[in-house]
């Protein structure tokens, strides 16, 4: 494969490729429908805040509308997660990712351009989210609060994570198929673990094997939330809650330099595994 | 423009190229055959350094193709057999997109011109998931054409088009070649390559087992020249007065038609028309047939393969000329 | 008859499901820590048993921790053990050592404690060790024998006054009239708690992971006295509401976070009880309270109240509107007399000094569909920054205008999905 290409030549080369598809994701149903799926689970959350206060006649929240924030950012990063783990596959199988390497393309710049689009992608959606959970605050009366702009922000951070987790997966998958069982796999190994560790943690006596499988969970579910997005929304929005900059400044880096790791495991394996159709 | 040296690849216990000594000069049309499984393939992507080689050295340009692959592979211009296409997009839209990644100036009169030209401009704003075989292979010859490379590889660029395709791309190959460029093709229409192909190279078993002009290959390959004659009624006498010659080595008669070997150092064909004449007989016509590209290529596909497989093997015993 | 027969089937199963539950558990013998911890107000008891070998404690605060051999089993309808303090209940001798790392920070021998609390149980609370604790037990029990001897009298006086009574509702009924002495008065009730005085290691240590472990007159390590040790502080400082509406007064809301918005469904009369609040860590503090509460797993946060805020004022402001403060007052809850349900709040008169009151609050009154701005504000006048919180009424519209904004982005998709069909 090639060696030491230019800078220029390479910018170039990322910038046409996230051109074209950010215009080929904006131009796709799927994009919307996640949109549209993402302020329905909303809206569900921001029905259950009402119906408590119907029910209750009296509730203090501080962030009422945080947790149709967290769902509907969870809904639209797995989404941005799905369509960046099969976009390399899917350019593999089909055989455009061999022509594009005919020209001046290489493993690093062709990431970069797919890594571009897909995060410019969920910025794009951000907006309409922001006004639709304004929306949801005026019309229910629950207000909107500067916090929720600087939960949206954080939350590009964790797409940001889980774009670059899914180019990583799709670009050792030869074909849309296996990528789509290889996220759906890491998906429920993640919640296995996260459940497991959960209810064993949730036993008292937990003596023998039972004890083991507990301690190797719990431990496993540690390192889960380490690499989990999730866990640096949390983080940030803990920090920007306390005012501690530090730390905010510490929940923002962290997701960039995770993804920038995953970014360069992506473009090792493209590299690796070849742009061909059926590598041999 | 290209040459590689002892250009091999191996995949696992299989060699797919063997120490290819290849050499494509500027401005020619170079042919590049060979049956199923060759390594022409292998050997066009390794050029185009989506395979890495196990060993040998690629130059292009003058350039070793690791040290400077972007800049290479700008100037090269790509046409493969099957096009593998975005199905949603327009051809504009295709072609400007490679344009941008090629930076090509007046990208759009650039696009306008070459789909002009290849007959696709009634068809510019169309997906191209609706296009027929023949058109997708003309969008990658544009797309190939597009940053006008002064290389061009081709594989099986005529794959699919119908006679006028065929020949709008032949045009347009040999045209483009007037202007400069040097065309690197690889195909199975040996008749186009005929026609098109200044030198060729014959890959066997991964093996360049000739390179040259088509008058060199078939010099190699046959010492007589067949020369058919066609006279206005048979005649036994002239064919015996032909077998007294020296520089014939066999003449067949089927009816009025004589097929006449002549040993191939000089034109003998003024003293096969005397001989004949003396003999009593009327001469219709007379040509000298030479070995086909077809002809030539199986010749050296079958005496490779006999040479691998060693003198006992079936291959060997059939011998290399053609009946 | 089927019927009747699926029944007793039914219950045959259960009750059999039933019997080994019912059966006595099988008991062990173990080491386990007694512990009186710190928990901002007072002190929370509980118990580690062998199982929950990680004990969590308040940072800068004396908390106590007593090892006992005793029987412990599984009880399986709370899911959790059990300790038998009645069939075994030996104190464990010896020097505590506290470790962080590979470093021994230092070693603590037993000493005399006891815990009280001037207003009962779960409320604010001190630890005492050595010779306080026994002044200080000595003093509860004087106390405690006080209270039963006014209490002994006052129903001998009791008796009294109530012969007395009779006879003079006899005399009156025949014409004579008789003076009564004024009824006896109760004794006000001893709101003084103690726990028993124990024997047992107090530690005081700042944030940070730490191990302890027993080591016996011997200079042998105890067996099962190994115990990690959780020593967290607070988060935050702030100050929390405990907000008792008027209609359902037994069930307050808390408005503890400093951003917490109080939505109201409708108008009405409220109670904000303030108090000075810590931000803890959730699960540390829910196994401070109870070493085996395994509810709570994930890395949360929750505000704790400490001590009731007191000698303040309450301000509230419609938006638009001036200003109205109010001052804390003391309630009583009152039945409604009669036979239907109800009670009312009203202001505890001042002979009710020894009764504590029901709520001791601010009472504010909010109309229907109006925004409030809610300040605590010093004795001066100054308003304190986390006592600051937002009062609104929750709207509660149609189905459509929150079913609408997600529809816009499905109608743009299904455009996308038709043009390019077509296309």
């Amino acid at each position: 494969m090639t060696r030491d290409p230019r800078l220029a030549l390479r910018v170039r080369a990322a910038r046409a490729i996230a051109s074209r598809e950010l215009r080929e994701l904006l131009r796709t149903p799927g994009l919307y429908v996640a949109l549209g799926v993402a302020l329905t689970a909303a809206s569900l959350a921001v029905r259950s805040v009402l119906a408590e206060v119907a029910q209750e006649g009296l509730v203090a929240r501080a962030s009422p509308l945080y947790l149709p924030l967290f769902v509907a950012t969870v809904v639209l990063a797995f989404s941005a997660a799905t369509t960046s783990a099969v976009s390399i596959a899917r350019e593999r199988e089909s055989g455009t990712l061999e022509v594009l390497f005919y020209g001046p393309v290489d493993a690093a710049s062709y990431v970069v351009g797919k890594y571009v689009a897909q995060l410019l992608a969920y910025l794009a959606l951000c907006a309409p989210l922001a006004i639709s959970l304004a929306t949801y605050g005026w019309v229910t009366n629950l207000g909107f609060s500067a916090d929720l702009l600087t939960g949206i922000a954080l939350s590009v951070l964790a797409a940001a994570c889980t774009i670059a987790f899914g180019l990583l997966l799709s670009s050792v998958c030869g074909s849309i198929r296996d990528a789509i069982l290889l996220l759906v796999g890491v998906g429920l190994l993640l919640l296995g673990v996260q459940g497991g560790s959960w209810l064993l943690a949730g036993l008292p006596q937990r003596e023998g094997a039972l004890g083991v499988a507990a301690e190797t969970l719990a431990a496993a579910d540690r390192v889960v939330t380490l690499v989990s997005p999730y866990s640096y929304l949390d983080r940030g929005l803990q920090a920007a809650l306390l005012g501690d900059a530090a730390a905010y400044a510490i929940a923002f880096a962290s997701p960039l330099i995770y993804a920038a790791l995953l970014l360069g495991g992506a473009i090792w394996s493209v590299e690796w595994r070849g742009v061909r159709r059926n590598e041999e | 423009m290209i040459e590689t040296e002892a250009l091999t690849k191996r995949y696992r216990d299989v060699n797919a190229v063997t120490a290819l000594d290849l050499h494509v000069e500027a401005g020619e049309i170079y042919g590049f055959l060979g049956p199923n499984g060759a390594g022409k393939t292998t050997t066009i992507l390794m050029l185009l350094g989506i395979v890495a080689p196990t060993s040998g050295k690629i130059r292009m340009f003058g350039r070793e193709l690791d040290s400077d692959a972007f800049a290479i592979k700008r100037k090269v211009g790509v046409v493969c057999e099957i096009q593998f296409l975005y199905p949603h997009m327009t051809a504009e839209e295709y072609l400007g997109f490679f344009a941008e990644l090629y930076d090509v100036p007046g990208a759009r009169r650039r696009i306008f011109e070459l789909t002009e030209a290849l007959g696709l401009q009634d068809r510019l704003r169309s997906a191209v998931r609706g296009y027929s075989r023949g058109m997708q292979q003309k969008l990658g010859l544009a797309r190939a054409l597009l940053h006008d490379p002064p290389l061009l590889i081709l594989d099986e660029p005529v794959s699919g088009l119908d006679p006028v395709g065929t020949r709008e791309v032949r045009e347009l190959v040999l045209a483009e070649n007037a202007r400069g460029k040097t065309v690197f093709i690889s195909s199975h229409v040996l008749s186009e390559i005929e026609r098109t192909a200044h030198r060729v190279g014959v890959l066997c078993q991964g093996s360049l087992v000739a390179e040259g002009s088509l008058a060199d290959l078939r010099r190699r390959l046959e010492a007589t020249v067949r020369l058919e004659v066609e006279l206005q009624s048979s005649s036994p006498t002239a064919v015996a007065a032909l077998e007294t010659l020296p520089f014939v080595s066999e003449v067949r008669a089927e009816g009025r038609r004589l097929q006449v070997r002549v040993w191939g150092e000089r034109d003998h064909r003024a003293d096969v028309f005397a001989a004949l004449a003396g003999a009593g007989g009327v001469i219709v016509g007379m040509r000298a047939q030479e070995m086909s590209l077809e002809d030539a290529f199986l010749a050296l596909a079958t005496s490779h393969e006999s040479r691998v497989a060693g003198p006992e093997s079936p291959a060997a015993s059939s011998g290399a000329r053609d009946s | 008859m089927i019927a009747s027969i699926a029944y007793l089937s039914f219950f045959i199963l259960h009750s059999s499901l039933f019997i080994p539950v019912l059966q006595a558990p099988p008991r062990e013998r173990h080491l386990v820590y007694g512990i009186q911890a710190f928990n901002g107000l007072g002190y929370s008891s509980a118990f580690a048993p062998p199982a929950g070998d990680t004990i969590y404690l308040l940072a800068g605060a004396d908390s106590a921790l007593s090892p006992r051999q005793t029987e412990i089993y599984w009880w399986p309808l709370t899911n959790r053990f059990e300790p038998d303090w009645e069939a075994l209940n030996q104190p464990i001798g010896g020097t505590l050592e506290v470790w962080r790392a590979f470093e021994r920070l230092e070693s603590i021998e037993a000493a005399s404690y006891v815990v009280q609390a001037s207003d009962g149980p779960g409320g604010p609370g001190e630890l005492y060790v050595g010779e306080r604790a026994l002044a200080k037990y000595a003093e509860f029990e004087a106390r405690r024998r006080a209270y039963r001897d006014a209490l002994w009298d006052y129903y001998q006086q009791d008796a009294e006054y109530r012969r007395a009574l009779q006879d003079a509702v006899a005399r009156a009924a025949r014409g004579e009239t008789t003076e009564l002495a004024e009824p006896p008065r109760e004794p006000a009730p001893l709101r003084l708690y103690s726990t028993a005085l124990n024997q047992g290691y107090v530690l005081n240590l700042t944030a940070g992971r730490y191990r302890i472990r027993l080591l016996g007159p011997d200079g042998r390590v105890v067996p099962e006295s190994d115990r990690n040790v959780v020593v967290f502080s607070p988060r935050r400082e702030g100050l929390s509401y405990a907000v008792y509406p008027q209609t359902r007064w037994t069930r307050p809301t808390g408005a503890d976070d400093p951003k917490a918005i109080v939505y109201l469904a409708a108008g009405g009369v409220l109670y904000f009880q303030p108090f000075v609040s810590v931000e803890v860590n959730d699960r540390y503090f829910s196994r401070l309270e109870d070493p085996q509460n395994r509810a709570v797993q994930e890395e949360t946060w929750r505000w704790v109240r400490v001590r009731p805020y007191s000698d303040a004022q309450l301000e509230l402001e419609p938006t638009g509107q001036p200003p109205s403060r109010f001052e804390q007052k003391r309630y009583q809850v009152q039945q409604l007399p009669g036979g239907g349900l109800g009670y009312q709040i009203v202001e505890q008169p001042p002979e009710a000094v020894g009764r504590a009151p029901d709520l001791d609050a601010f009472r504010v009154e909010v109309e229907s569909g109006r925004t409030y701005r809610l300040r605590l504000l010093t004795a001066d006048g100054e308003p304190l920054p986390a006592g600051e919180r937002e009062i609104r009424p929750a709207a509660q519209p149609d189905s459509w205008s929150l079913a609408a904004v997600p529809a816009i982005p499905f109608a743009l998709a299904c455009g996308l999905a038709i043009r390019r069909r077509w296309s």
